[in-house]
C-alpha cells in the first residue's frame, strides 16, 4: 500500500520516488531578470512584511529574525520565499502586478544529508548480473552494463532527417549558426554542388598547385553534415547550421594526404578571419602530442577560436580500443569519439590516451552517416570519426550563436550541455553533444 | 632537407619576425610565419635541426607528421 503524505516511498526498495517530496508549504518564487521583488510581491499579493538581505551586513540573511516575515527576499538572485496559503499564490500569480515579472513558482522543498545506501547498490548489480547471465553476457562489468543498454535509444534516418540531426536535437533546435564562421579544414569543397547555392563561401587552398575545389569528397561531405542546408531539394536534412558562413580550407590534397605546414597555415587563416570553429577530421596514428598544435590550439583558443578535431578510426573494437592521435590530442584541440545510431561506440571510435591532452572529450554520430558528396554523386553515406566531428562543430556554430560564447566558453557549453551516456567517458568524454532549443 | 615546424614560446610572440630570421642565420628555410599561432615552418638540414633548438624563443621543433585519410570509396574515413 502506497502511504500518501508529504514523502511517498516505493514499495520494497525503501527509496523516494522522483515525482514526490517533503515540502514547507512555502513557495519559492524566482523572478525574471533585473525585476524588483519586494516591489512585484507587494503589488500582486499585498505582502508588506518583506526581509530583504540587503538590509544585512554582507547579505548574511538572519533566518531566526526574519522567519516571521511573510517574505524574505535574497536579491542577488531575484528570488523569494513567501508565506501565503494556495489562493494567496494564485491571485499573485494571475494579478495585473505580476505579468512578465515572475518566472516559476514552486513549492519550498526540504532537503536531507544523503546517505550512503550501499544495500541498494548491491542489489542492483546482483540484479544486473543475473539478469545479463540469463543473456549469456557474462557478469555485471562491462558486459553487464552494455546487457542492460540493450534496451536504450535507436534512430533512424527518416525522410526529413538523417538520424544524427535527430539524436543530437539539431532537428528541433531553433537555431541555424546565422552569423558564425565555421572553417572546415579539409580537402576542399565541391563549390559546385547544387545544395550551397547561395550560401556564403569563402574557399582557399593551402595545398600546394591544387585549387579549393573538393576531388576526393571526404571535404564536402564534411561541409555538408557541419553547414549543410535547412531544406535540401528532393533530399533528407543532412547539416547542422545552415545559415553558417562557411570557410572551406584545402588542407589535403586529392589523394587525401597534408602536411602540419599546410594545417597549420589553415588554422592560422581561420584565426586570423576570426572563425569561432574550426573543424578538423583529420589526423595521423602518433600518440605524443605534437607541438606545433599544441601550440595552435593554445593560441586560437585564447583568441576565440574552437579546434574541434577528429579523435581518430585506429580501433578495431572489442579487442583493440586504439589511441587518440594528434591534432587532436593536443591538451586546447577538442576530440571528437564516434557513436552509432544506438549510441553505443563505434568499432573504430578511438579511445582517450592516458595523460594531458589525449582525451577524447565528447562524441558524435560517425556510423552510417549521409551527407554531400561531388558531383554527379550527390550523397554518400559513410562512417568515421571523420563525421563525428561537423556534427560537434555544427552544434558549437549554434552554440556560439545562441550564447555569444567563444574559445573555452563555448568548449564548455558544449560540454555541460551533452548528453551522458552509460559509457565509459574514455570512450565518449562527456558524452553525445546536444543542440541549443 | 626535413620540412619542421618551430613553435615559439609565449615570451617571443610579439617578436616572432626577429626570431624568425635568427632562425634562419641558423639553417632553417623560412616557409611561413604563422603570427596568429606562434608557429614558423620551413625546411632545414637534418644535423642542423639541434642548433635551431638552440634559438631564444623557440619552445620545440618538430619534424612533420604524415596526415592522410582514407580513399573515397573508403566506408570508414
Amino acid at each position: 500500500m502506497i502511504e500518501s503524505g508529504s514523502s511517498t516511498r516505493n514499495l520494497g526498495s525503501g527509496r523516494p520516488t522522483q515525482d514526490t517530496a517533503e515540502t514547507t508549504g512555502r513557495y519559492v518564487v524566482v523572478f525574471e531578470d533585473d525585476i524588483e521583488p519586494a516591489e512585484t510581491l507587494s503589488a500582486s499579493a499585498g505582502l508588506s512584511n518583506v526581509a530583504d538581505s540587503r538590509d544585512f551586513e554582507l547579505q548574511a540573511m538572519d533566518m531566526e529574525a526574519t522567519a516571521d516575515a511573510e517574505a524574505t527576499v535574497f536579491s542577488e538572485l531575484g528570488i523569494a520565499v513567501v508565506s501565503v496559503d494556495p489562493n494567496q499564490l494564485g491571485s499573485m500569480q494571475t494579478a495585473e502586478a505580476a505579468r512578465g515579472k515572475i518566472l516559476a513558482v514552486s513549492p519550498e522543498l526540504i532537503h536531507h544529508v544523503l546517505h550512503e545506501d550501499t544495500g541498494y547498490v548491491r542489489g542492483y548489480r546482483d540484479g544486473v548480473s543475473d539478469f545479463s547471465g540469463r543473456l549469456g553476457a557474462g557478469t555485471a562489468g562491462s558486459a553487464g552494463i552494455s546487457a542492460a543498454a540493450e534496451a536504450g535509444p535507436t534512430f533512424d534516418d527518416s525522410d526529413e532527417f538523417t538520424w544524427g540531426l535527430q539524436a543530437t536535437g539539431v532537428s528541433t533546435s531553433s537555431r541555424s549558426g546565422q552569423e558564425v564562421k565555421v572553417a572546415v579544414l579539409d580537402t576542399g569543397m565541391d563549390l559546385a554542388h547544387p545544395d550551397f547555392t547561395g550560401r556564403t563561401v569563402t574557399a582557399e587552398s593551402f595545398v600546394p598547385g591544387s585549387p579549393p575545389q573538393d576531388r576526393h569528397g571526404h571535404g564536402t561531405h564534411c561541409i555538408g553534415t557541419s553547414c549543410g542546408p535547412k531544406t535540401p531539394t528532393g533530399s533528407r536534412r543532412y547539416g547542422v547550421a545552415y545559415e553558417a558562413d562557411i570557410f572551406a580550407g584545402k588542407v589535403l590534397g586529392d589523394d587525401g594526404s597534408g602536411t602540419d605546414a599546410g594545417i597549420l597555415a589553415a588554422i592560422n587563416w581561420a584565426v586570423a578571419n576570426e572563425c569561432p570553429v574550426i573543424s578538423m577530421s583529420l589526423g595521423a596514428d602518433v600518440a605524443r602530442p605534437h607541438p606545433p598544435y599544441n601550440a595552435a590550439g593554445r593560441r586560437a583558443l585564447r583568441r576565440g577560436s574552437l579546434i574541434i578535431a577528429a579523435a581518430g578510426n585506429n580501433a578495431s573494437r572489442p579487442g583493440d580500443p586504439g589511441f587518440v592521435g594528434a591534432p587532436a590530442n593536443s591538451p586546447d584541440i577538442l576530440a571528437v569519439g564516434a557513436l552509432d545510431s544506438r549510441l553505443r561506440i563505434a568499432e573504430f571510435s578511438a579511445r582517450s590516451l592516458p595523460g594531458r591532452g589525449g582525451q577524447v572529450d565528447i562524441a558524435g554520430p560517425g556510423v552510417d552517416v549521409y551527407s554531400s558528396w561531388p558531383m554527379p554523386t550527390r550523397y554518400r553515406t559513410i562512417s568515421g570519426t571523420s563525421m563525428a566531428t561537423p556534427h560537434v562543430a555544427g552544434i558549437a556554430a549554434l552554440w556560439a550563436q545562441a550564447t555569444g560564447r567563444r574559445g573555452l566558453d563555448l568548449w564548455a557549453t558544449l560540454v555541460k550541455e551533452s548528453r551522458r551516456l552509460p559509457l565509459p567517458a574514455v570512450d565518449v568524454g562527456s558524452g553525445l553533444a546536444l543542440a541549443p532549443s | 632537407m626535413v620540412r619542421v615546424s618551430v613553435s615559439i614560446d609565449d615570451e617571443h610572440l610579439e617578436q616572432i619576425s626577429a626570431v624568425a630570421e635568427e632562425l634562419s642565420g641558423h639553417g632553417l628555410q623560412v616557409g611561413q610565419v604563422l603570427e596568429g599561432l606562434g608557429v614558423i615552418t620551413g625546411e632545414v638540414a637534418e644535423d642542423k635541426q639541434e642548433s635551431l633548438r638552440a634559438v631564444a624563443g623557440v619552445e620545440s621543433v618538430d619534424p612533420e607528421m604524415d596526415v592522410r585519410i582514407p580513399p573515397p570509396d573508403a566506408p570508414v574515413q
